[in-house]
């Protein structure tokens, strides 16, 4: 019994082998499953983007190999930058990239560096906000910002985690204004938008996805963006610049990929990704989460986010969170 | 149970000293509230005091039996369990080089062989028997992300 | 009867071919990744959800709700049978369904947990209906002074799943405590404990400390000798619960029931916390506390029906708030988002047939549930006969494919197996592992809710008395500390009385 199944298995193992030598790899990329790296758990923002995005790819037939999102959590980001750092010059390990994973690179927590990646594509922007709910007295965020001048440290700000894209958002408030804010972290979006909601806090940044149905349900409104420009969804909500405030603050999403990602594996995917951004399934996914489209291709992308990423280093090194000598 | 009890506390003590030593690296307090050192050294001093009392305790009081007395046993089966751990971390060092599967054999083969006295056959016909549930269960109907190693499964 | 009529509706959405063949598809593959430690309901979900991909949302959610219930359902098997938790609201299942098991009553601890699942499920979705807007306006109340408060009281656990020697127990827990501190801190985003290794920055994981101290350590105590190994004698007359054991544990499954559903409301609180504190209450009303730990029945009904109370509790934020009151419900309101619902308090108004039928699909999932899962066993009870040394291989699988798989990293895998050499030293010298997971649970949430209080209060320590919620449970946790010192000391009375005669 048990010899005749290891002839068996030895012999199949045989066949495998020689197959796998057999095939030319340029012939048809991508030749097997494409791991997609996700840096957060199962079910968070960016993962279901990532499930999403996969879906459509497979679905609408651009990519005709089956697409597995992985998720390597961990370290807030940190994980799956080592992950990307292990699988430098495989051509099927393609990653998202968003806030998390940009700090952890500015922290220097992982073995990988910025050169180290290849970029494929920058996909859209999500647009932040501060809000509050409905029972505050503040009606937007210059007279929560005048108060919170002559009152130093009587507003609360719900942030989530410490060095985070709502600490981020805060810190350049507060910068800008010079108004002195009680920062509490509250590690989640879930939670402080809880404490908001309660009333135990006074303000609150976040994703606009996240908190839309709050504000159409009138339990949140909104106080300021912290784009650049006014967000079709809520076309009444004044900037942060427009209301004297001098910041502005979007979080990034888009893809790239190892070190030593082959060109036709790149030429694949910005292709790929290109055709996506085109599907109406993507744009409904957009839509769906107000994020904005932002389709830059290989070079731009890197440009764009190495220039994020300067200015980003400047909050991170002022907030003064943990940095690895 | 006195003497492990002594040793346990004894053992708490030095984690207690870590622990107010390693508080010390952070600030004790933040702006209004505690801060990340907080919470490490209160827990240091208390688990300090609880086996400071714990060990003196085991000097005092009267003797209990010694038939409910827990010890380890012989060096036999402290070697047995020993080797389990053994295959276990060899499992952990070699699953991301052979692959799931085959460490799956390879574990349930070494250990039915080796520890529990399973003939050779019989124990190579578990662990195929074995690696074949787990990769038609998780890999190829759960589609798990376990690693693939070697052989590609 | 507004209510009911909606209801009504609801049902008829519900009974369609195509959307019940979901529901029993959801439950099915809910109850197999459930019976995987490590797997908990959120990332079983979230693994699941792509084969939602292109149904309606109400379809789609309908499967997603009974891969949840599903889960929750199948958490508890691997916990009675193999001591090893499923996930981490069935961790005190582990403490007297595990006992039950070895003394030949697997099958009664599994009915038993289905039983009381069942019928949390239903009274749990009952009061979803009835409660839900006014119960979320109330929790809203809870600010992090609340929380504080509240957990104060679950510590008091910490005694409760102790064992004999409470200054054993008490190092166990702060042990516990200060493992939980490891990782960045929530103040000031400081690695504490990290020494550098990324994975740590994260903190330790919960179920893989469970599942290294519980199932690996329990594994390495019963293979410590090869003449020793021999299977547990399974009671051929025993593999279902008689209605007695059902009737015994009345009162159990309804406490449990009710606290299950209030905590579970709670957003952020969630089913590990509720099954805690039901097994706590459990075991302070028992005439007989010393029986648990060794087999109560009750220990296993009481938080058994707290966690699966919880996960319908966890619905009264999500539906009524728009606000996820725990991971899973925070994968389905991710997914809802996907299926281009905007969740939130309108959704009751945008979309009352969505939510109607998702309510209705609760109650025929937990009654696809316990059709699915009463006939399988004694399947499983009859698992434990299988010789041991073919059982422990399978064990030790199962714990390293769960760990392996909550982060598909190795690195879980070596934690996991460090815990496990814990786990058998500390059976070996009487140390309970059950303060340790508590408070490894409740730690951080103690600390990280101190911060946030006295930030909000701005260092003002009155604010935990003056607001009437948290004083309030402030006092109960004082009567509830006085009521235990003074039955610890009449139980210890009495023992020294024994003695004496």
């Amino acid at each position: 019994m048990g010899k005749k199944f290891l002839v068996c298995s030895f012999a199949a193992v045989f066949c495998f082998i020689t197959m796998l030598f057999t095939v030319d790899a340029k012939a048809a990329y991508p030749e097997k499953t494409i791991e997609f790296v996700v840096h957060s758990p199962a079910g968070g923002g960016s993962d279901l983007f990532s499930r999403a995005v996969a879906s459509i790819l497979e679905k609408e037939g651009i990519v005709k190999q089956k697409i597995q999102v992985v998720n390597r959590d961990g370290g807030s980001g940190t994980t799956a930058l080592n992950y990307m750092h292990d699988k430098a010059g495989d051509a099927h390990v393609v990653m998202q990239f968003t806030t998390g994973p940009l700090s952890a690179l500015l922290r220097g927590s992982s073995k990988l560096k910025l050169e180290d990646l290849t970029f494929i594509s920058m996909m859209c922007m999500d647009p932040n906000l501060a809000f509050t709910r409905v029972e505050s007295p503040y009606n937007d965020m210059k007279s929560l910002i005048e108060y919170a001048k002559k009152n130093p440290d009587k507003i609360s700000v719900a942030i989530g985690t410490v060095g985070g894209s709502e600490h981020i958002s805060a810190h350049r408030v507060g910068r800008a204004s010079g108004a002195q804010l009680n920062l509490v972290g509250f590690g989640g979006g879930g939670a402080a938008s809880v404490a908001i909601l309660g009333g135990h806090v006074d303000v609150g940044f976040g994703n606009v996805n996240e908190q839309m149905g709050q504000i159409e349900a009138k339990k949140i409104k909104p106080l300021g963006v912290m784009s650049p420009q006014r967000i079709s969804a809520m076309p009444n909500v004044l900037t942060m610049q427009e209301q004297g405030i001098n910041a502005v603050y979007v979080q990034p999403r888009g893809f790239w990929a190892p070190k030593n990602f082959p060109d036709y594996a790149l030429q694949f995917w910005e292709d790929a990704f290109a055709k996506l951004v085109k599907t109406k399934a993507f744009q409904d996914v957009l839509k769906t989460s107000y994020a904005v489209e932002n389709f830059m291709k290989h070079t731009e992308a890197k440009a764009f986010v190495t220039d994020y990423l300067k200015v980003l280093k400047v909050d991170v090194d002022e907030l003064g969170v943990y940095k690895k000598k | 149970m006195k003497k492990g009890d002594r040793v346990f506390s004894i053992i708490c003590m030095g984690l207690s000293l870590w622990l107010i030593l390693e508080s010390l690296k952070f600030s004790y307090l933040s702006k209004f509230g505690p801060g990340p050192g907080f919470l490490p050294f209160w827990l240091g001093i208390i688990l300090g005091l609880i086996a400071l009392f714990a060990f003196v305790n085991t000097f005092s009081g009267e003797k209990k039996d010694k038939g409910d007395e827990p010890r380890l046993p012989g060096w036999g089966s402290l070697g047995r369990v020993g080797l389990i751990m053994l295959i276990m971390a060899g499992f952990a060092l070699f699953v991301n080089s052979l692959g799931f599967v085959l460490t799956v054999f390879f574990f349930v083969t070494i250990l039915l062989f080796a520890l529990e006295g399973v003939g050779f056959l019989k124990s190579l016909f578990y662990g195929v028997m074995f690696s074949a549930c787990i990769f038609l269960i998780f890999l190829y109907w759960m589609e798990l992300d376990l690693p693939k190693g070697l052989l590609g499964i | 009867m507004d209510a009911l009529h909606s209801l009504m509706q609801g049902f008829s959405t519900v009974i369609t071919p195509f959307n019940m063949g979901m529901a029993v598809l959801g439950c099915f593959f809910g109850t197999l990744v459930g019976i995987l430690p490590g797997l908990g309901p959120s990332a079983t979900i979230a693994m699941l959800l792509p084969l939602t991909f292109g149904m309606n949302a109400t379809s789609a959610m309908i499967m997603l709700c009974a891969i949840y219930y599903g889960a929750m359902y199948g958490g508890s098997t691997t916990s009675i049978l193999v001591n090893v938790p499923g996930e981490s609201a069935s961790v005190v299942t582990t403490f007297d369904g595990y006992q039950m098991a070895r003394q030949g009553r697997g099958g009664v601890a599994l009915g038993i947990s289905a039983i009381g699942s069942f019928i949390a499920g239903i009274l749990g979705t009952f009061a979803l209906i009835f409660v839900c807007v006014p119960l979320s306006a109330f929790t809203l109340k809870f600010g992090p002074a609340e929380y504080f408060s509240l957990i104060v009281m679950g510590m008091l656990c910490i005694v409760f799943v102790g064992g004999k020697s409470i200054s054993k127990s008490l190092m166990s827990g702060v042990i516990g405590m200060a493992l939980g501190t490891v990782g960045i801190d929530v103040v000031q985003g400081a690695p504490r404990f990290v020494y550098d290794i990324s994975q740590l920055m994260d903190g330790v994981s919960f179920i893989v400390v469970v599942m290294g101290l519980f199932g690996i350590g329990e594994v390495l105590v019963s293979a410590e000798e090869r003449m020793k190994i021999k299977t547990i004698n399974v009671k051929l007359k025993e593999l279902w619960p008689t209605l007695g054991d059902i009737w015994q544990v009345k009162w159990s499954v309804l406490r449990g029931t009710a606290i299950g559903f209030f905590i579970g409301a709670l957003p952020g609180a969630g089913a590990t916390i509720a099954s805690f504190l039901a097994y706590g209450i459990e075991k302070g009303v028992s005439k007989h506390p010393e029986r648990f730990g060794k087999g109560a029945i009750e220990g296993v009904a009481g938080p058994e029906s707290a966690n699966n109370a919880a996960s319908s509790g966890a619905f009264v934020p999500l539906l009524a708030l728009g606000i996820p009151g725990s991971g899973a419900t925070a994968v389905m309101l991710g997914a809802l988002m996907l299926y281009g619902l905007k969740p939130g308090p309108m959704l009751f108004h945008t979309n009352p047939d969505f939510v109607w039928a998702v309510i209705a699909s609760m109650f025929i999932g937990n009654i696809i549930l316990i059709f699915m899962n009463l006939p399988m066993i004694p399947f499983f009870a009859m698992g434990l006969r299988i010789p041991y040394r073919y059982l422990y291989p399978a064990i030790l699988l199962i714990c390293i494919i769960g760990a392996y798989s909550l982060s598909s990293n190795v690195y879980d895998v070596w934690v996991m197996l460090i815990f496990g050499v814990f786990g058998y030293f500390m059976k070996k010298y009487d140390i309970p592992g059950g303060p340790m997971v508590v408070a490894l649970v409740l730690g951080p949430m103690l600390e990280y809710n101190l911060y946030r209080a006295l930030a909000l209060s701005r260092g003002d320590m009155t604010t935990f008395f003056t607001r009437p919620i948290s004083g309030t449970l402030l006092a109960i946790a004082a009567i509830m500390i006085v009521v235990v010192t003074f039955k610890a000391v009449r139980m210890k009375r009495a023992l020294i009385e024994e003695k004496e005669e």
